[in-house]
């Protein structure tokens, strides 16, 4: 799967987006937080493609079906109508 | 006694809200000293709103007419994170410049619509982010009934002052289980309600993408008033539902025949700590015998990545808010905030968007295959024993992070799944300390949580009242 970010490719980003890091201890504990949470997407993509019978390639469903902003209609769409 | 009972005390008569808000304010200040859950304690302005709120009162009561205002005269008071029109909010940082806000969050609208008293501000984790109770900045929150045990977090001060019976009730907000974990480790009730049920305009941002703002109070049909008074859409956050909504208080006092009881096979209940799962099957029993059925089931595997896909959204989303802080001023943050608001550099944004986009078809899945054959899913709120703080504070050692992730292991999938949950006190453990029982619903299903947490709280009083504040003394102040 990934591996987590190095503590010189976490400096980099820093230095990008001019966020301070203040030395190697710092990255290697925001890199080791991020890499759980990576690794995570990781996970469930493979999980869930596999319960879908789709093959990792499978675009379609994002380019069709699924829109982040769609989140709170889904919501709305799978819950029961109030008594 | 409870916020439903104050109100209808103070509308027959027999209490007055001077009375009520007094105590309060003496409450506060005593349990103050040694669980540090206040951040401002605002005597004067509290008396002054009492006076008025009895005026009202008496004045209802010549005329004959019902007073306005659901919760007219009742105590309260929130974390410091909701804007009230004319006052400075400090998300109990130093970071941010004071700024007075020129107004009100709709939560703290509505509650003044309501007629409520505030009492003062409430400490939480610096800028939410901690599930503990930790703030290195204000000091730290500590538990309601032992003070060397961690209040839990975000909410940290909401939940203590609702447990040492300071106010009758509290905002919290939940983003990974900040409502839930405090209401769980001091024994009070803590709704995390459906993503957009209840509007954040005006409240203080971790990750928009799941944040949602919840009460806390000490039972079941107090938090089913506070509901009504709170929810619906406002017209100004986008992510709000204005889908009709039932009367809470009439169906928290539904009873549960008939109510299918989700209890999972797998995830929720592996590492579960033996005095957690005893309470856990005792709730079980209980709702049981008031006529629910209990069905095992396994929840979708991918479950046991919700946790962490939640931390990629909030991590990321955390980092771009605070992002110009960090470059400015990141120094005045205290260095675990700091770091914890700087993880999303960690995160690739196309990674980001993935785990949004992953939620839909997860989220319909898991409500597909759960509440298809249960209407309410039963699990810990905190499936071990409430920590010391010290185990939980920087340089616990390595222990420390494996013992945070616990904390949020049976939270922060609700949090990405966006459904409800409720946390109700399900007994004690061996030191006394509060074990609370999770419940989760299909999305809007909250009425059914009520109904659950009402059963289940007529059976296990927990959440009254407080022996630690008993003992307090001026002479044991709080250690920083």
């Amino acid at each position: 799967m990934s591996e987590p970010l190095s503590p010189s490719a976490l400096m980099e980003l820093s230095s990008l987006s001019g966020i301070p890091v203040d030395d190697t201890a710092m990255a290697e504990r925001i890199a080791a937080g991020a890499a759980a949470a990576v690794e995570a997407v990781h996970r469930v993509a493979t999980v869930c493609s596999a319960a879908a019978g789709q093959g990792d390639d499978n675009l379609d469903p994002w380019l069709f079906e699924f829109e982040p902003s769609g989140y709170l209609a889904l919501l709305e769409q799978l819950a029961e109508e109030p008594r | 006694m409870d916020l439903c009972a104050a109100v209808d005390g103070l509308r027959q008569g027999r209490l007055r809200s001077v009375e009520l808000v007094r105590e309060a304010i003496a409450k506060a200040r005593l349990v103050q000293l040694r669980h540090h859950c206040f951040l401002h304690i605002d005597a004067e302005g509290a008396m002054a709103a009492a006076e008025m709120a009895d005026a009202l009162l008496q004045g209802c009561a010549r005329e004959g007419v019902q007073p306005p205002g659901a919760l007219l005269g009742v105590p309260v008071a929130h974390k410091d994170m909701f804007e009230r029109e004319g006052r400075v909010t400090t998300c109990a940082s130093k970071v941010r410049e004071p700024r007075v806000a020129r107004r009100s969050a709709t939560v703290v609208s509505r509650l003044d619509l309501a007629g409520v008293v505030d009492v003062g501000t409430l400490n939480m984790a610096e800028f939410a982010l901690g599930a503990t109770g930790h703030n290195a900045t204000m000091g730290d929150c500590r538990n309601a009934w032992d003070p060397e045990f961690i209040s839990g977090g975000s909410s940290s001060g909401s939940a203590v002052a609702v447990a040492s019976g300071a106010v009758f009730a509290s905002l919290g907000s939940d983003t990974g289980g900040s409502v839930r974990i405090p209401a769980s480790a001091n024994g009070v009730v803590g709704l995390k309600p459906t993503y957009g049920l209840i509007p954040r305009t005006g409240s203080m941002k971790l990750s928009p993408s799941i944040d949602v703002i919840g009460p806390m109070a000490r039972s079941a049909r107090d938090v089913a008033l506070l509901l009504e008074v709170l929810a619906g859409a406002d017209g100004l956050d986008a992510c709000s539902s204005s889908r009709p909504r039932p009367r809470y208080t009439q169906e928290v006092t539904r009873g549960v025949e008939g109510l299918r009881i989700g209890v999972p096979r797998n995830y929720f209940s592996v590492g579960v700590a033996p005095v957690i799962r005893d309470a856990m099957n005792a709730s079980l029993a209980l709702l049981e015998r008031a006529g629910a059925r209990l069905v095992s089931l396994d929840v979708p595997e991918e479950v046991a990545a919700m946790a962490e896909l939640s931390r990629a959204v909030v991590y990321a989303e955390a980092t771009a808010l605070h992002a110009q802080a960090l470059r400015s001023r990141g120094d005045r943050y205290s260095p675990q905030v700091r770091l914890r608001a700087s993880t999303g550099l960690g995160i690739p944004a196309p990674l980001y968007l993935e785990a949004l986009q992953w939620r839909l078809p997860v989220l319909r899945r898991f409500v597909e295959q759960v509440f298809s054959r249960c209407d309410v899913l039963q699990t810990p709120t905190i499936p071990i024993p409430v920590p010391r703080r010290d185990e939980t504070d920087v340089g616990a050692g390595p222990a420390l992070w494996e013992l945070l992730a616990q904390l949020v292991r049976c939270t922060a999938p609700f949090n990405y799944l966006g459904l409800p949950a409720i946390s109700v006190p399900a007994g004690r453990d061996a030191r006394g300390l509060p074990i609370g029982a999770q419940y989760t619903a299909r999305p809007f299903a909250e009425a059914a949580l009520l109904r659950v947490a009402a059963v289940q709280q007529h059976a296990v009083p927990l959440a009254l009242p407080m022996p630690a504040t008993q003992v307090a003394s001026v002479e044991n102040p709080p250690r920083k």
